[in-house]
């Protein structure tokens, strides 16, 4: 959050602050973005001074954002949404992650991988202890997975996410890393998360949201 | 864009991972082979600490300045990292380029406190450099100190290639000049070492030699060969506005301890508190012009987006140029949604003006710093602030609207007596009922008065560096003396009372005012395990009790010994403006709770004078 806040000044974009004695940007953020998985299609709201908005271009605050982030870092798009719109977070409802692993799997591992997936697709409930901060905590993973494949050499899965129901890819992982023929690939180090697009309720990118100006 | 030198696995196994990643904004990126010069700047102490310190931003952006030289950053591992570093023998990296300590020319540490030692060792260990400098080889880099700690470097001579003592902006270049020419002309790394012993500021440990009394105290310090100065000079820069300021300040990823924009507005200070090492070493007190300030405040804001600068000095209300600097600050903040914080204020009519201006005034405190709890005390420590300045500026506060106040106190000042340990809760007390003597719709709901001790340890450079300490015991019996009296006040429901950790500030006291023979307790210590030793949590009283047996060392020796006038001390051979002898006189002055004026109201002839700048001259008081 700091981070954005400070990008914000550096940028000089309009962004607009709350009332009272200790003003803050106002900004939140669709989804938290889970430690260690690279994010790929993330999103943020803020609210901007009028005035001083709409003689900025879209282009031109995607230009000065960019002109202020850290390296590996880019904003993709700068959209207006309508005022009545509901804030990103209360928005988010699913979002697609793909996993790679540090070797490309074998023809044998990838067999392994389709019959596991299929087992657990072909399940009404399939369990696993997610690990939390305080602690482990029984899971229902089935019902917040609503696609998941192998192809390419990558795992690809849509999962739920937000205020309705948050799955954790790496629980996703644990699963098939303690059931199944492809524990051993699920169970190394290495394996690489990213995080591709965030969705809301009716599988409509939150992109889709707004407009550029 | 760099990959990061420790794995995935490593960097989601460990506490913020951010720490060891670099990649900030403003980092300076260089091609290593594009310069003359790598020097790796570490802070010995964890990324959130080494990171508040603007020591290490002014001499980062200084060397990056020079198109021949390289600098990147390096602190300490957290202990976790540090077991996973030793477990997969993981050489210490820089964050900038990532790559190992090793292979720069210099390894510079920042010398902020004396809890910081074992981390010294330890970045020097995680490093593969041998912790004593007489064991390295060509291969090895130069491994320099600066910082406060610098002007008594004796206990951790051994394992220092060199310290530079003095201001930075100095004779750094010259060094440097010096580094290249004797690289081209091949010289070795004992001749580079004989030959920086010239530059003014450098101290080579291993070109002198110490011997002691039957006693224990220093017989003679002298240089070993002939040609290298006896004395080492404290560098000072005479002008502050002919030195560059930050640029582009690096913006961390993590909060750390300091998360704002640190502008300082001066050097050295006027007043003379007897037991403030600051107030000696960085004499004569200069300033930077307003028009310098406002220039810097703005490009360091723009440039990092905080959302907080703050005023840095040993005491802002001496700046001259105070109410002209905030009016520009206030004007320029405001606007942008930044805060304004000025720590190190006199509680005034004026200071509260601006305070209640850039602060909430609910929700901040009003800092006194009385040091002692009696006017006498004060007097013999030379902190010049009154009880009628303080009872004064705190009802100007309460009329104001604030309603929490910190008071700062030392235990274990010279002569101190029951009277004036007791003078703490008293003035607490006075204060107190002064503000329930408003009425209440006047004032802003309870009081809230936090007092804290810390213990005297006398240091090198002051006029108290003869002084005697108490033991552990004695501290904390006064401490609870003081609390207990705390007990008896009619308003103590508005107060707290803290201290500190007495076993710490015994240890400081060793460190502080040490020899050569104190090195080896610090390796026993640290092979023992102790690290980071300012961290409450990671202190262990019991590896120093026991590495100083096992070395035959008698910590007491340091601490509670008062010391004779005429008794060499292992920092004699530092000239540090302020002279031996005028300390000498402020130390009888003491004895006899006389005050000394500040340099604003006349010269006290301090020797500080031959710098030939600052104060000194703006003011034609000589005695």
């Amino acid at each position: 959050m700091r981070y954005f806040q400070k990008a914000m000044r550096r940028a000089e974009i309009p962004i607009r602050y709350s009332e009272g004695f200790s003003p803050h940007q106002i900004m939140s953020f669709a989804a938290p973005l889970g430690m260690g998985i690279n994010g790929f299609g993330e999103y943020m709201d803020i609210e901007t001074v009028d005035e001083k908005q709409k003689s900025m271009s879209s282009e031109e605050c995607v230009r000065l954002l960019n002109g202020v982030m850290a390296e590996g870092m880019k904003i993709l798009s700068y959209r207006a949404i309508p005022d009545d719109t509901e804030n990103a977070m209360a928005s988010v409802a699913s979002a697609d992650y793909r996993i790679i692993f540090p070797k490309t799997p074998t023809e044998e591992e990838t067999e392994s991988v389709k019959e596991d997936i299929a087992e657990l697709l072909g399940k009404e409930s399939a369990h696993v202890m997610k690990v939390t901060s305080k602690g482990e905590k029984d899971t229902d993973i089935r019902p917040m997975i609503n696609e998941l494949k192998i192809s390419d050499g990558f795992i690809f899965m849509n999962i739920a996410q937000g205020s309705n129901g948050n799955l954790k890819p790496q629980t996703v992982i644990k699963y098939f890393a303690e059931n199944g023929k492809a524990a051993a690939l699920f169970s190394g180090t290495g394996v690489r998360i990213d995080r591709t697009e965030i969705y809301d309720s009716g599988h409509r990118r939150l992109d889709e949201y707004g407009n550029d100006f | 864009m760099r990959e990061p030198f420790l794995s995935d696995d490593i960097l989601l196994s460990v506490e913020k991972p951010a720490r060891y990643i670099g990649n900030e904004i403003n980092i300076t990126r260089k091609d290593p082979g594009s310069v003359d010069v790598e020097i790796a700047m570490c802070f010995p102490d964890v990324y959130e600490i080494g990171m508040s310190h603007i020591g290490i931003q002014i001499l980062y952006d200084m060397f990056n300045k020079r198109d021949d030289v390289l600098c990147e950053r390096v602190f300490s591992p957290w202990t976790d990292l540090d077991k996973i570093m030793r477990e997969k023998k993981i050489p210490l990296f820089t964050l900038e380029t990532q790559r190992p300590v090793k292979e720069f020319d210099f390894l510079g540490i920042t010398i902020q406190y004396e809890m910081c030692y074992t981390n010294i060792l330890q970045v020097l260990d995680l490093s593969g450099i041998p912790l004593h400098a007489s064991e390295r080889t060509e291969e090895h880099p130069i491994v320099i100190g600066g910082g406060p700690c610098t002007y008594n470097p004796e206990p951790i001579a051994e394992f220092f290639d060199m310290f530079y003592i003095g201001e930075g902006e100095v004779t750094y270049d010259l060094l440097f000049d010096l580094y290249k020419e004797c690289r081209k002309e091949g010289a070795s790394r004992k001749d580079f070492l004989r030959r920086a012993s010239a530059v003014p500021g450098i101290y080579v440990p291993s070109l002198y030699q110490v011997s002691y009394n039957e006693d224990g105290t220093v017989k003679e310090f002298c240089a070993k060969e002939e040609g290298v100065p006896a004395t080492v000079e404290r560098q000072v820069v005479r002008e502050m506005d002919d030195i560059s300021f930050i640029d582009r300040p690096i913006v961390p990823f993590i909060k750390v301890i300091q998360d704002r924009t640190a502008l300082e507005i001066m050097r050295g200070c006027i007043r003379g508190c007897r037991f403030c090492q600051a107030g000696c070493v960085y004499r004569p007190k200069r300033e930077h012009s307003v028009s310098y300030l406002t220039e810097c405040a703005e490009k360091m804001l723009k440039a990092t987006g905080n959302d907080e600068i703050s005023l840095s000095s040993l005491s802002s209300s001496d700046y001259s140029g105070l109410k002209e600097l905030l009016d520009h600050l206030i004007a320029y903040t405001k606007e942008r949604k930044i805060n304004i914080s000025l720590p190190s204020l006199r509680i005034d009519s004026f200071s509260l003006d601006i305070m209640s201006e850039i602060q909430d005034v609910k929700k901040s405190s009003l800092t006194f710093a009385p040091e002692a709890g009696t006017q006498r005390l004060r007097d013999v420590i030379n902190k010049g602030i009154t009880e009628e300045e303080i009872m004064t500026g705190s009802m100007s506060a309460f009329h104001g609207g604030w309603n929490r106040v910190k008071f700062y106190f030392m235990l274990g000042l010279p002569g101190e007596t029951e009277e004036d340990r007791k003078g703490i809760p008293e003035l607490c007390e006075k204060v107190a009922e002064a503000y329930y003597d408003i009425p209440k719709e006047d004032r802003n709901g309870r009081l809230k008065i936090t007092a804290s001790s810390s213990f005297f340890v006398p240091k090198p450079f002051t006029p108290f560096q003869w002084a005697s300490m108490c033991n552990a015991g004695e501290y904390l019996d006064r401490a609870h003396f003081v609390k207990d009296t705390f007990r008896t006040m009619t308003n103590f429901k508005s107060m707290r009372y803290e201290y500190h950790d007495a076993d710490v500030s015994i240890l400081e006291g060793v460190f502080a005012r040490g020899d050569r023979k104190i090195a080896k307790v610090i390796e026993t210590a640290y092979r023992k395990g102790a690290l980071y030793d300012s961290w409450s949590d990671c202190f262990d009283p019991v590896k120093w009790d026991d590495s100083f047996k096992e070395c035959g060392t008698d910590p007491e020796f340091y601490t509670i010994r008062e010391r004779k006038a005429d008794e060499k001390f292992p920092w004699d051979f530092i000239d540090a403006g302020v002279t031996k002898t005028f300390l000498l006189k402020e130390w009888e002055k003491s004895k006899k709770a006389l005050i000394t004026e500040n340099c604003s109201v006349a010269c006290q002839g301090c020797g500080a004078a031959k710098y030939g700048g600052g104060i000194c001259f703006e003011n034609k008081n000589q005695i």
